[in-house]
């Protein structure tokens, strides 16, 4: 198997995976912390005390608590259906 | 490259499964959710759900089959010993047959 990494976070499961929001364009956005719920192409929804806030990804930049440790994902690099993300090829920018 | 799609792939469906599982008790709707994205993620790197999790989703109308809650499971011996799974929300039926396939 291969467990999600920070090298294959971006083709990899984001629901269930504890996350927050470190900056984003949306200054009501930045203090959101919780689960990963759900995930549509352009969003992420993130349960925070139970109630769901909707993230665009483009605007954001998230931070993801993987097993192994903290990842900071830029919001934009997650573009994509989640069914889509599997096949992307990953371009390396970092 | 591929394979590793394909070793993704599974390894996603299984975190949905698992998820679904949980989630289901005070969220049937996200539940049914993540079933339908970890069949769109098979679909799409044409891999096979894996047998144990397929008995967990209903052919016809892709509902995700809890015992007790979307589903009936028995034993049935007539005909030829099987087990039939109900879906409580079409109310279509599963029949997997117990006898061994003869090689």
């Amino acid at each position: 198997m291969s467990p999600i990494s920070p090298r294959n976070i971006l083709r990899h499961e984001l629901i269930g995976l504890e996350a927050g929001v470190v900056r984003s364009r949306n200054p009501s956005h930045r203090a959101v912390e919780g689960f990963i719920v759900d995930e549509s192409m352009k969003t992420l929804v993130i349960e925070q005390d139970g109630e769901s806030k909707r993230i665009p990804k483009r605007d954001a930049t998230f931070i993801i608590k993987l097993p192994s440790g903290l990842v900071e994902v830029e919001g934009a690099a997650l573009y994509g259906r989640p069914q889509d993300r599997v096949k992307k090829k990953i371009k390396r920018r970092w | 490259m591929a394979k590793q799609t394909t070793k993704i792939a599974l390894e996603r469906i299984h975190t949905l499964f698992q998820q679904a599982q949980s989630t289901y008790p005070h969220n049937p709707q996200r539940a049914q959710r993540h079933i339908d994205l970890a069949r769109k993620i098979a679909q799409r790197t044409r891999t096979h759900l894996p047998p144990h999790l397929r008995r967990q989703v209903c052919r016809k109308c892709n509902a995700y089959l809890v015992p007790g809650s979307t589903s009936r499971t028995r034993i049935r011996q007539r005909r030829e010993p099987h087990v039939a799974t109900t879906c409580l929300k079409c109310g279509n039926i599963q029949r997997h047959p117990l006898k061994e396939k003869q090689p």
